[in-house]
Parts: structure tokens; C-alpha cells; sequence
């Protein structure tokens, strides 16, 4: 519930993703603490940690990763690499390279938001299911297993961070072309969706059509298959795939011949795209997949080359064959950049405590490299963290890495002389005038059916703002007068302050509704109306002599009671009588509505209020306390029930 | 006769408490309008261009009337302010807000907030951990602590979320309450401030949320429905 309404709080978006315990400790060469240590030290130094939960031998870590490391920690190996940094421990790094043998196909890119292209071709794989480590992996993370060309690419998304795709090569006609799609060409993705794109899409192309959605969805033509069986080269597909078979509404599949042969070559692309087309693309055309969320946030380009081989190796193990050609295009290579800062620039934002040896070992401690001359830093920036652009970034590395628990709280150093907005003075000067008066301060919705100002995509029937306060005022005045004596008041007076708005502009409205009707104008006409005094007026803070009570949802009924009684004394037993017996059976105290004096007798009328939380209420419900109320009062003799 | 008193809304009422602990800091109120563009919503808060926060599934955009938007936070506040007033000064900023989402019990399309900002020459993290810390100690009582937690928004940086342990029905908990985060040097240069010369804390949080929890009132909806019975204090 937090985290949802924190949302709110902030424009803030997020990633969850799940981390398996024994997969970060296969990047990581010490033990890792215990999973219950690890959650603390991700929470408080770095991430979120939304949930953990043991699952087998495993235990699996639910982390929201916000958009800032959303580039380099949505992945097993970045997460790891994170841990490392903080506990001081060795990533494992394996280093392997490609054989260098020319791809027999043409690669073309034909645009600039593809920022990496590399085409690897296996030849002699066999499509098989996946052993058992890879199954597992991939389920502990939430993932179903496929087959071992599909895992195999999953497996290095998670990994890595790196989405990869595997087309049947045979299936590409020409070559590949990297193009912007043509206005209306069509694709059918591999779920069987037919997505009309536009020239703002970015496609993979062979020379006679799209083969799938750069960066977002492969298509359906160029699709691996395993036998006669479909296969589709994420786990997600296949679900909507199976989830489809039985809806009659599902594309016919009879275009597709019975009895396929297996895929034996394939195409496996490891590209990068630009983040913001990949993120358009994704939300015009409805597929927000796992690789579109990591090209999204500008996944670095520098990664395709250690996936590619990763996947390939992985692929030769699981399924065989060889690769037979490899090709590379990196239009989009950065030489890394730097950051210079002064210990000072750090120590501005964090406070003076910090030194130049702190900012030292936090950078030791992630391997990072720097030079520290003369009292200047200059910070290599690392491929996997482009959100590293400034000495504040650096303030919150050194910060989070150091703790935030460690930071001493301080109080400013000056109390700056008041100046309040004049609309807030004259607002709270309002209200306490209005509430000295018995009045009773409501809040009703801006949205309603009628305005001028309307909003796009609101709620149907309330997509209008308010022109006015009276109307939502009005409903509050009907229904509180229904509830007058629950409210334990014999006259209901309310009164809203709020923003109204016109074609023209907004303004500060105050509505006050009680038996003389209902009246607006703005704050300044109400001061000057009543020429109320607006400066330092202060408002009366909650009285909390108990906690809120909720009210109950059934209908309440209402008694009234008349009695004479004769002295002042009568009075007070009588008093005591009515609070007894309202404690004991209604929802509150009852309401004195009447007193008069005639020939020396007082009449005293009081009305009980009876309500059940669990249920309405019947005429008999009431009778009965009532009776015994009137035997409560008679039973003084002296009173007399009028 | 018994004279009804008047009562204030459960919201008034904790916004009121929250301002009178920040005043005494020397936070002035700051107001803003409700309806707001896109620059002083977004743009000048350092939010991307294609930040999904600007999609029309989360933000209520003006039919008909280009780069127009209900506030999504209080925060457009602090730039209009910065805008013209020179540092340094504190000012706190209550506020309706209005987010497109479905309601429920903790979510509403119109809600409220409160929000702080200090920009001046010397002005740390740990004054923002100070000032927080005194204000929820006053809040919520003296036995109240806070922790600051690494977080993400595009306005700040670094950036916290900020939890409070409060005692609740006899138990010690910890409650996130507060976003909050060191002024991003982007949003001290879109105002047209040095950010080489002054710096600033900014923290927000969720009136509706601290009325919540202070006042053990369960479902957000009841505050805007008019109904009296909720004004119990």
C-alpha cells in the first residue's frame, strides 16, 4: 500500500524485477551474506527491495529499480555488480571473444536509431528442450521454459540485461536491412497480432519485408521452429500463444504447413536501439515487452559485444552447431567521458565531512577509475552508468555508498522572517471566522458533469472542472441534512473554500451553505463583506481525545422524548438518566432540541439516535430500549413523560 | 440549547499543524494555481521529454488547449517561486494535486500536499535531515525517528525516500511518508540561480496520507465526499 501511494506522492516511474540469490552469487566470488543481511543492504544503500522469498535451495529478491539504474542493474550481472561495489567483494569476469569469420549475408543499417547492430550466424543447432539448470534458472525468476534456443535468449536478458532475438536463416530472404518502417506496412508479431506501423517505427528488415519491431517484438516470418511445433522466442509469446489456441477470434493458423522442418541455422541479432523511439514504438503499438523496458532506459551499446558471445556459447552448449559468420555494426561508438568535481562540489551537498579519502574508497570499492590531482577529481564514467553526468550524481554515490544513516541532522543555520501568501492569511482568517460561527468545513471534487475547462481522458460524466463550489456544496448540504440529527444538530451550516475554474481562469471561491440558502463569491468579497482582519490569525489545531470512528453504512432512526420535571436538580438527574441510556444504546449523545417553562414545570425534549454497524434497524430494535428508557424515567417518579 | 461548534476538515486540520511546526522553522506559505503548463510542471523540473509521467494515462491534460495540465505536485510552486524570489529562503507549499488513476481506498484522482524547499549558500543533506527529523518528531511525537533511503526523482539529486517509525496501536512501524532530495542542479539553472553558488533541499509527502495515519481514518474517498461525519476533531 506504501509503495502505491508513494507513487502519487512524486512523478516517479519504476521496474520490478526478480533476482535469484544463487544467480547473483554465481557472478560473485566471495560468499554472499546471508539473503536477509543482502535485503538490508540493497534497501539502504541502493534499491527497494519489495519482497523476498525463498523458493527451493533459492531465494528470490522482487527489487523496484528506478529509471536512473534502469540502464545497467534490470539484469542479474548488474545487480551483482551493484553488490559487489557495496560489500567490497570480486565480480566474476570471464572474458571470451568471437571467431572473426565474415557473415555471408548482407547487413545493412539504414538508420541512426539503431546505435548497434551484430548479426551472428549458427549453423547445424538442434531444437531441443532446455537441461535442467537453464529450466530451473528460468523458473525460479518467474520464467517458463520453452526450448533451448528460446531459453538460451532469455536467459541472456536476464543475465545481462541484453534482449537478443534468433530468426531462421533460411527464412531471410537477401539480407538484413535495419530501415524505417514504410507508412502502413504491416507485420504479424509472433503472438499472430497484426500491427500496422507507421514511419516513425523502426524495423528489421530481409529485401521483402519487416521480420519484427526493432528493439520491441520479433515478427512472425523469420520465426525459429522446433519440428512441426511453433516456436516462439519468448516465453511471454508462447503464454499468449497457448492462452489463444482455444479463441475462435485468433488469426487462422492453416497458412502455416502441418509438418515443418526444424530450424538447423539461425540469425541471432544482439542490436541497440535509440531509448525514446524504442519507447514510442512501444506505447503507440501497445507491446510493452521486456526489451523494449531495457532499451527504454538507455541500455549501453557497449554490452552487445560480451552478450553476443555469451549467447552464442551458451547456444553451441545446449543446443551445438557453429558459428559460421559474424558481423558488427557500431555506427553510435562513444569514447567514454569524464567528470571533474572538487571535494568540495561533494562536500557542498553532503556537508563538510566529506574528504577526499572518502570519495576515494567509495570509488575503490566499485573499481572505478579516476585520477585526484591538485584537489581535482576526474571520474571516468563506466559504459553501464551513462546517468552519471555531474559532481551531484558523484554526491550520490559517495552518499548511498557511505549511508544515509551515518549523515548527522542539523538544524538550518538561519530562521528566515515569515512572509505567508496573502491568499493563504486570508483562507485560514476564513476559516476561523467561519468556524467560531458554528460553521463546518466540507471538501468536495473539482470534477464534475458540467464546466467549461474540460479534461481528455477523465472519468466519464465527471471530466469537467468546476465553474462553481455550490453545486458540489449543495449535494453536501442535502446529504448532511438527511444526517442532521446522527450529527447531533437540529441545523446543518457548511462552507467549502476552493479553486473553481472558467474558460478564462481559476479562482479562490468560498461557498457557505446553511438555512438561508446557499451563497459564493470569492475570498477577498467574504473579508471585505464581513471586513474580518486578516493577519496572524492562527486555526485550532485537532482535538484528539479519541481516534477516528468510522460511521456505519445501514440507516439510522431517531426518537424523540419529552419530560417535565419541576427544580434545577430534576434537571441534572434527568440529564444523567439520558447520557446513561444513550451510552449504553445509540450511536451518540442526544441532541436537548427543546426547553420551555410553563406554570412552573420545564419541558425538556431530547432526541435519541439508534444505528447498528451490522445491520437496519427494525421498529422493534427500538421499541424495546425505548420502553425501557420511559421506565428509566418514570421509575423517578417525579417526571412525567409528556 | 447546545451551541453546535463549527469543525474544520480532517485535511485543513493537518495542514494546518504541519505549516505551524515548519513556520516556526521560518518556512513561509507558498501557493500556486491548479491548473498549470507543461513547462512548470515538467520541463523546468528537469522531467524528460518522454517521461511517462506526461502520458495521458497518468495526467490530466486540457482538452483542446495545448501544453495546459492539472498539477501533478505541488512542486511547479517552487520554480514560480524561485522565479522571483532570491535565495535564501524556506517556504512550505500545501496544495491539491490530481492524478489520473483508479480510486480506491488509498488512491484518488484529486488529492493534497505539502511540500517543502530551502535554497541558499551552504545548505546540506543534513539540513534536510534535520528539518525532517524535528518536523515528524512534532508531528508524530518526540519518540518518532526517521530514515532516509536512496531514491529516484528527476527534480533532485541525490534523491530519498523518507520513512518515519511511528508507535501504531502499541506497535513500533515504519511507514514511507516523504519524498525527498537535494535541489537538482537542472532545476536551479532552469530558474535562472548558480547552482556553483546555492543549493537547496526540497521534501513532499501526502497530506491525505499524514491525516491517515494520524487520525487512523482508513479510506481516502471520505474526505472529499462532503459528509460531516468525517469532521470528528
Amino acid at each position: 500500500m506504501c509503495a502505491h501511494f508513494i507513487k502519487v506522492i512524486y512523478v516517479s516511474i519504476s521496474f520490478n524485477m526478480k533476482y535469484s540469490y544463487i544467480w547473483l552469487q554465481s557472478h560473485i566470488a566471495e560468499p554472499l551474506p546471508t539473503p536477509e543481511q543482502l535485503k538490508e543492504t540493497i534497501i539502504f544503500h541502493a534499491f527497494e527491495v519489495e519482497d523476498i522469498e525463498r523458493v527451493g535451495d533459492d531465494t528470490i529478491f522482487d527489487i523496484k529499480i528506478l529509471p536512473d539504474r534502469a540502464g545497467d542493474c534490470l539484469s542479474h550481472v548488474g545487480m551483482a555488480r551493484e553488490i559487489a561495489g557495496l560489500l567490497n567483494l570480486t565480480l566474476k569476469s570471464v572474458v571470451r571473444t568471437l571467431p572473426s569469420m565474415d557473415l555471408l549475408m548482407p547487413v545493412e543499417v539504414k538508420s541512426d536509431l539503431c546505435r548497434r547492430y551484430m548479426a551472428v550466424r549458427m549453423d547445424g543447432v538442434k531444437v531441443l528442450p532446455s537441461p535442467e539448470w537453464l529450466k530451473n534458472a528460468l523458473e525460479s525468476v518467474g520464467q517458463r521454459s520453452i526450448n533451448n534456443i528460446v531459453d538460451a535468449t532469455n536467459f541472456i536478458l536476464l543475465d545481462t540485461g541484453q534482449p537478443t532475438h534468433a530468426y531462421d536463416a533460411s527464412k531471410i530472404d537477401g539480407g538484413i536491412v535495419v530501415r524505417d518502417a514504410h507508412e502502413g506496412e504491416k507485420i504479424i508479431t509472433l503472438s499472430g497480432e497484426e500491427k500496422i506501423l507507421t514511419a516513425n517505427n523502426l524495423v528489421i528488415a530481409d529485401y521483402v519485408g519487416a521480420l519484427g519491431i526493432a528493439g520491441v517484438k520479433g515478427g512472425k516470418s523469420a520465426q525459429v521452429q522446433a519440428g512441426s511445433e511453433i516456436v516462439v522466442t519468448s516465453a511471454e509469446d508462447n503464454l499468449r500463444v497457448l492462452g489463444s489456441q482455444s479463441e475462435s477470434a485468433q488469426p487462422d493458423h492453416s497458412d502455416i504447413p502441418s509438418a515443418l522442418e526444424s530450424t538447423t541455422s539461425i540469425i541471432l541479432e544482439i542490436a541497440n536501439f535509440d531509448p525514446s523511439s524504442v519507447r514510442k514504438t512501444a506505447r503507440s503499438l501497445g507491446l510493452q515487452t521486456d526489451a523494449a523496458k531495457r532499451f527504454e532506459n538507455n541500455l549501453s551499446p557497449q554490452i552487445v559485444y560480451q552478450a553476443a558471445v555469451q549467447l552464442m556459447t551458451l547456444i553451441k552448449d545446449i543446443a551445438g552447431g557453429e558459428v559460421t559468420g559474424v558481423s558488427d555494426t557500431y555506427p553510435a561508438q562513444v569514447a567514454p567521458h569524464t567528470v571533474s568535481f572538487t571535494i568540495d562540489d561533494i562536500g557542498r551537498l553532503l556537508g563538510d565531512w566529506v574528504t577526499g579519502k572518502i570519495i576515494e574508497g567509495v570509488f575503490d570499492q566499485y573499481h572505478y577509475q579516476y585520477r585526484f590531482t591538485d584537489g581535482i577529481f576526474t571520474f571516468t564514467v563506466p559504459y553501464w552508468r551513462a546517468d552519471i553526468t555531474g559532481a551531484h550524481d558523484i554526491a550520490e554515490e559517495v552518499g548511498r555508498v557511505i549511508g544515509y544513516e551515518s549523515i548527522e541532522p542539523k538544524t538550518l543555520p538561519t530562521v528566515f522572517a515569515l512572509a505567508h501568501s496573502a491568499t493563504y492569511e486570508a483562507i485560514r482568517a476564513i476559516k476561523a471566522w467561519l468556524v467560531h460561527d458554528g460553521y463546518q468545513e466540507v471538501m468536495t471534487y473539482t470534477f464534475r458533469a458540467k464546466g467549461e475547462v474540460e479534461v481528455a481522458h477523465g472519468a466519464k460524466s465527471k471530466s469537467m472542472l468546476r465553474t462553481n463550489l455550490s453545486d458540489g456544496v449543495k449535494e453536501s448540504y442535502d446529504l448532511n441534512s438527511i444526517n442532521a440529527a446522527i450529527l447531533g444538530r437540529t441545523e446543518v451550516k457548511l462552507f467549502e473554500i476552493g479553486t473553481i475554474f472558467t474558460k478564462e481562469s481559476e479562482m479562490v471561491h468560498l461557498c457557505i451553505a446553511d438555512k438561508k440558502g446557499i451563497r459564493e463569491m470569492t475570498v477577498e468579497e467574504y473579508i471585505a463583506e464581513q471586513k474580518i482582519v486578516v493577519e496572524h490569525t492562527s486555526l485550532e489545531t485537532a482535538r484528539l481525545t479519541a481516534g477516528f470512528k468510522e460511521w456505519s453504512v445501514y440507516p439510522f432512526s431517531t426518537r424523540d422524548v419529552a419530560v417535565w420535571i419541576n427544580t434545577d436538580e430534576d434537571k441534572d438527574v434527568l440529564e444523567q438518566v439520558v447520557q446513561v441510556f444513550a451510552s449504553q444504546y445509540c450511536v451518540r449523545p442526544p441532541v436537548l432540541f427543546d426547553e420551555f417553562t410553563k406554570e412552573g414545570a420545564i419541558s425538556r425534549a431530547y432526541r435519541f439516535v439508534f444505528q447498528s454497524y451490522e445491520k437496519t434497524l427494525t421498529e422493534a430494535d427500538i421499541d424495546t430500549p425505548m420502553k425501557e428508557l420511559i421506565a428509566r424515567i418514570e421509575g423517578r417518579g417525579v417526571f412525567t413523560i409528556r | 440549547m447546545q451551541i453546535p461548534q463549527g469543525a474544520l476538515h480532517p485535511l485543513t486540520l493537518i495542514t494546518e499543524e504541519a505549516v505551524n511546526i515548519l513556520a516556526k522553522q521560518g518556512f513561509s506559505v507558498a501557493l500556486g494555481p491548479e491548473l498549470e503548463d507543461e513547462w512548470h510542471n515538467f520541463d523546468a523540473l528537469n522531467v524528460p521529454k518522454d517521461h511517462p509521467a506526461r502520458d495521458m494515462q497518468d495526467t490530466f491534460w486540457i482538452k483542446g488547449v495545448k501544453g495546459k495540465v492539472l498539477r501533478t505536485h505541488t512542486s511547479p510552486v517552487q520554480i514560480r517561486y524561485m522565479q522571483n524570489h532570491t535565495p535564501p529562503f524556506a517556504i512550505v507549499v500545501p496544495g491539491k494535486v490530481f492524478r489520473n488513476e483508479a480510486t480506491d481506498a488509498t488512491h484518488e484522482m484529486q488529492f493534497n500536499q505539502l511540500e517543502g524547499l530551502v535554497v541558499g549558500e551552504g545548505v546540506t543533506v543534513e539540513h534536510l535531515k534535520g528539518t525532517l527529523l524535528s518536523f515528524f518528531k512534532e508531528l508524530f511525537g518526540e519518540k518518532t525517528e526517521i530514515r532516509l533511503r536512496p531514491s529516484f526523482f528527476p527534480f533532485v539529486e541525490p534523491g530519498f525516500e523518507v520513512d518515519v517509525k511511528i508507535m501504531k496501536d502499541g506497535v513500533e512501524k515504519w511507514l514511507e511518508v516523504c519524498g525527498a532530495g537535494m535541489v537538482h542542479p537542472n532545476v536551479l539553472t532552469n530558474v535562472g540561480y548558480d547552482p556553483k553558488k546555492v543549493t537547496g533541499f526540497a521534501f513532499g509527502m501526502g497530506v491525505d496520507r499524514l491525516a491517515m495515519i494520524k487520525y487512523s481514518i482508513t479510506d481516502v474517498r471520505t474526505f472529499y465526499q462532503g459528509d460531516l461525519r468525517l469532521n470528528q476533531f
